[in-house]
This record gives structure tokens, sequence and C-alpha cells, in this order.
């Protein structure tokens, strides 16, 4: 029954956003989720591999993981041609 | 079975042929009226929603001031009078020296926010009352793009006036879209995260990693480096506080007051893509690449005139939605490329010895340097 009524428009899900940690040393990177305090550039304590400085170089926003392999696929379908 | 029996029935022909074009009359005398209920609801439905919406980024707000900046007493009558709170931009009918007018009246309006704000919540941040600020705008701008297509949906309700109904009614979706990208941001504020907006200030505060700051204009920061036997003068919003520092001023500063005369000012910042596009491509080009009311870019292209600095733009891709909303992963790994660019830009467009200003230009929250 959904399928006869496609709605129209995007629903919008809610973005996981990630903290990426990156050692200024050996660049080992670490992604976790985002937390409240977190921003790029902020130091993020020592690296557990060389012990060097590490630092946050990214936070983004990501969709969710279902959301993600959908939106893929439907970018490598080719466009159906009307005849 | 009725039809064949009663085919040679003239009073039961005129009956059919009275049902058969009943509907076609009715349609030609009430078409118009039918067609106006039509867009009423479809518009009263678009205006229920922008009104939740509008409830929805106000009680985050007050959520927001009542949790984090624990005020002395209760926010919520303050904040519904401050959604009201209106700018009168200047009159330009004479238009020699409006910039100076506009910006004295938007520096006017910033600091009556800031005000407000402070008294709102004494002991909030700054990053907080940043945070409150930013939420404050969302708000007022979703409580006015309310009022207004209520206002035109009301007189076309009141006049049924089809026309002035169908216009709202072909703007409704891009009003919504607009709403939708305004209430995004209101998570990203809250949680003080970068916005793909911030990917100017981001390249910036990547080129100026490990070099000692200063302050050149209010909010914002410049530093010095060197790159290729070239001087490098970096200036950003002071992050990670969610603002888009004074840019205009600080490059008036380094250039008139400080006697700094950069051989290139390169500007990175985020614009609006078509549709089509993808989101964190990069496009080079010559200007200032800086938004807002304007009066920034008059600044920043006076000087850039006066003294003949040339202009380049750097410019990474997103929508409306994205620019305002948390950054996308595709526009943070931008980033890199962009500096690689910048790099290319200096190495190529400049000689050894000379000066280079880049400016990073956007809102600078949760991107410090």
């Amino acid at each position: 029954m959904a399928m006869m009524f496609p709605s129209f428009g995007e629903k919008k899900q809610k973005m996981q956003v990630y903290t990426i940690e990156e050692c200024q040393n050996c660049h080992d990177k670490v992604k976790r989720p985002f937390q409240q305090g977190d921003y790029v550039y902020k130091e993020a304590g020592e690296c557990q591999k060389c012990h060097g400085k590490k630092m946050i170089t990214m936070v983004f926003g990501e969709e969710p993981q279902g959301k993600q392999q959908q939106a893929k696929s439907e970018q490598k379908a080719p466009p159906q041609s009307k005849q | 079975m009725l039809l064949q029996a009663s085919a040679g029935d003239p009073f039961f022909n005129s009956v059919l042929n009275f049902v058969l074009y009943l509907p076609f009359v009715l349609f030609f005398l009430y078409g118009q009226r039918l067609q106006t209920w039509v867009i009423l609801n479809s518009v009263s439905r678009s205006l229920g929603k922008l009104e939740s919406l509008r409830n929805r980024s106000k009680k985050e707000l007050v959520d927001y001031v009542v949790k984090e900046c624990k005020p002395a007493s209760d926010p919520g009558d303050r904040i519904n009078q401050f959604l009201e709170y209106f700018t009168i931009m200047p009159n330009s009918l004479d238009p020699r020296g409006i910039v100076n007018k506009i910006e004295h009246v938007v520096s006017l309006q910033e600091e009556r926010i800031a005000t407000e704000v402070k008294a709102l919540a004494p002991a909030a941040s700054s990053i907080q009352s940043k945070a409150v600020e930013n939420m404050v705008e969302v708000a007022t701008t979703l409580n006015m793009l309310y009022k207004v297509v209520r206002h035109y949906y009301l007189i076309g309700k009141k006049t049924a006036s089809l026309y002035v109904l169908m216009q709202l009614q072909m703007i409704m979706p891009s009003i919504l879209q607009e709403a939708d990208a305004l209430i995004g941001a209101v998570d990203a504020l809250k949680l003080s995260q970068p916005i793909g907006d911030g990917i100017g200030p981001m390249v910036a505060g990547r080129i100026m990693l490990n070099i000692p700051t200063k302050t050149i204009a209010k909010e914002t920061v410049l530093a010095e480096t060197t790159y290729m036997s070239r001087t490098v003068y970096v200036i950003k919003a002071e992050g990670p506080i969610g603002t888009v520092g004074h840019l205009g001023k600080a490059v008036g500063a380094l250039v008139e007051d400080m006697g700094v005369k950069p051989n290139a000012i390169i500007m990175i910042d985020a614009a609006l893509k078509l549709e089509g596009e993808k989101t964190g491509e990069i496009a080079e080009g010559i200007g200032a690449a800086i938004g807002g009311v304007g009066v920034e870019r008059f600044r920043i292209e006076e000087v850039a005139t006066k003294h003949q600095i040339p202009l380049y733009a750097i410019v990474v891709k997103q929508s409306l939605n994205e620019a305002i909303s948390v950054m996308k992963k595709e526009i943070a790994e931008s980033g890199d490329k962009a500096v690689a660019i910048v790099q290319r830009a200096i190495e190529d467009r400049t000689h050894e010895g000379d000066k280079v200003l880049v400016v990073g230009v956007g809102n600078t929250l949760g991107v410090a340097q």
C-alpha cells in the first residue's frame, strides 16, 4: 500500500556525528562518536602507538549506514531511458 | 441492460445528457472556487508545518537557555518578546555612504543581541552566549517566515484571490526547504558542532596551526607564517565560538594600519552549489569570496582595488541545508584538498619574498586555530 502512494520529498534522518583524532607524529587516525566539548584543532591527549600528541582534525556528520548504502546504490544505478 | 432497455426513451436521454453535462457546467461556474479551496488546503498544511518548526526552534532555545545557562528567572517571556525584535535597514535614496550606514546598523544589531543574551543568561560562557545568539537568529528568522506566509495566506483567504494563493503555493516548497535547513542548524548550534559554512575557517585554521595568533579585529585573529620563502598572513574568525568575525575590518587593519601590502589575497569560503553538483567539490575563481550583507566584501574589495592587490577565491560547494547543518563528511574531507590548492596558488601566483594574505571566510563554530 505504501508503495502505491510514494511520499514526495526526502524523509530526513538525523546524522550521526563523529570526531576524528589524529596523531601529529605518526598520523594514526581514530574515529569515535562526537562528545560535547569536542572542536576541530583541540588537543586530544596522547597517541597510544607512539605517545605523540593527538589532535581533533575533523568533526563531521554522516548519514546512518542503511540510508548511506541506499543512496550509494541509487547513485550507481544508470538512468533508465524512456522510449 | 437498463441503458439498452431505455435507449429509445427521450425522457431518459434528457436525464442522461443532464447528468453528463452537469459536471462541465459546475466546473465552468465553480472551477476557480474549487481550485482556490484546493490551494488553500495545501498552503494551510504547509503553514501548519512552518508553525510547528517555529515553535520547535523557540522551545529548543528556551530549553537550551534553561539547561545550559541557568538563568535566574524564566526566560520564556523575554525570548518571546525578543523574537519580535526587528532591524530597519538604512535608506538608500542617496546611496553615498550607504555601506557605513549599513555597517553601523548591523553592528548595533549585533551589540543589541549580545546585550540581550547577556541579560538573559549572565552566567553563560562565551561559547554558550554565541550559541544562544545564533539560536535566537534561527528562531527569529523562522518566526518572521511563519508570520509573512500567514499574512499572505489570510489575505488570500479573505479576498478569495486565487492569484495571491497560487503565488504563495508556488514559493512554499522553497520556504519549507529554508525552514528545514534552519531547524537542522539548531542541533549543531546547541552542541557547538562545526557547520558546513565553517570549511573556510577550518582551512585557514589548518594553515595557522601551532602558530601564535593575535586579535586584529573583534572576534578575528591573525597569524603570520612562511611558506616556500613567502610570508603568509592568515586571517579567520576566532574559534571555536560561533562567529564570522569582522574580516573586512581585519584586512583593512592589516593593509592600512599595519602597512602590510600583500601581493595576493586568497579567500576560502563555502559556496552554494547548483542542483546536480557534488557536495565538497572545490572551484577556483577571482574576486572576494564572502557573503553576508555586503559590508565585509565592500571593505575587502576597496582595499584590494586601492592597493592593486589580486583577489583569488577558492570555494567549497554545498547546499544551503548543508551550509548551516553539521559539517558533512564530504565537506570536512575537502579541507585537505583546499589547503593543497591554497599552497599551489601561493606557489603559482606569487614569487619568493612576496607577501600573501589567506582569509578563511565563514562561521567558525566548533573550529579553533
